[in-house]
């Protein structure tokens, strides 16, 4: 009987202990709904000791648009954020999320109203 | 007949038993024994004896005698279930949680596929189509080494600042 005890509460500790992903709203980005998108170029690394997306987008003002709300979004989580302004608007923003106490940097480069570039890199440890 | 419960101890309980054999006891006595070796769970000879004679009697069913054991069974097999299910559950998370990545279905396939050949996930889209494995590769690392460019840059605009604030710092300072 102690022994379904200990194992139940082993499984309790385990589930709550377990690493909770990340959640970036920049993540939806690389859910698979560009993929056939012509304005988008998707890059994607991942091993088991480093993780990488990048997103470019040419020529889509929309879809800077929402880039740049969802990197938005996500700079309220931010444990130091970044914008270097050129021309009156930023041309690039970066910040660091800290999440299962690694590391995730996010950083998006401004090349007109219409072009934009977005990565998130960190170890794969931040993103389990 | 709760007192006798709690007082009588395994010797006190023999000799009732061997009174009981011995035809010594009242029928309020054997009322008493009976219900205590239904609700006990002593063992030796002569207990056993006694009960077995009980039993011969129709005194003691045998499934008063054993009827803490059906019982102990049932909440082993349930908490059994429950711990076999509760480490399924757990299990079936971690599995989730490691490969859900945010990708579809297809993505997840690749995944699977990279995973086995080079234990490595590389994936690239442009215009629309998917690259082949060596483009995607060079399209990647291309996109890396961008990618650690634009943050060297951050960090190092960052470590600017935070010395023109300490120039400052200094400055009003050294002017107080």
């Amino acid at each position: 009987m102690k022994r379904y005890i200990i194992i139940i509460i082993f499984s309790f500790i385990s589930i709550l202990a377990m690493a909770k992903p990340p959640q970036l709203n920049v993540e939806k980005l690389f859910d698979g709904s560009y993929n056939s998108d012509k304005s988008v170029q998707i890059h994607i690394s991942k091993n088991k000791d480093k993780y990488y997306r990048g997103f470019t987008v040419n020529n889509n003002a929309a879809l800077v648009k929402k880039v740049t709300q969802l990197f938005k979004k996500d700079t309220d989580r931010a444990e130091t954020s970044q914008d270097i302004i050129k021309d009156g608007g930023p041309s690039y923003s970066y910040m660091v999320i800290k999440n299962n106490n690694h590391d995730i940097n996010i950083g998006i480069q401004y090349y007109s109203n219409s072009s934009c570039y977005i990565f998130i890199n960190g170890s794969s440890e931040a993103f389990k | 007949m709760k007192d006798n419960d709690q007082i009588l101890n395994l010797q006190e309980t023999e000799e009732l038993c061997r009174l009981y054999l011995e035809c010594q006891l009242s029928v309020l006595e054997e009322r008493e024994l009976q219900y205590i070796l239904g609700k006990l769970d002593y063992s030796s000879p002569l207990i056993d004896e006694a009960r077995q004679s009980m039993i011969a009697e129709g005194l003691l069913t045998p499934e008063i005698r054993v009827r803490k054991k059906p019982k102990l069974k049932w909440v082993r097999l349930t908490a059994g279930i429950a711990a076999s299910l509760m480490m399924v559950i757990s299990l079936s998370i971690f599995i989730v949680k490691n490969g859900g990545d945010g990708m579809n279905q297809s993505h997840k396939q690749n995944f699977a596929h990279h995973t086995v050949s080079s234990a490595e996930l590389v994936i690239a889209y442009e215009g629309g189509k998917k690259l082949s494995p060596e483009d995607s590769e060079k399209a990647v690392n291309e996109s890396i080494k961008k990618a650690e460019e634009l943050m060297a840059m951050a960090q190092a605009q960052i470590k600017e600042d935070e010395l023109r604030q300490e120039y400052f710092i200094n400055l009003i300072s050294e002017k107080k």
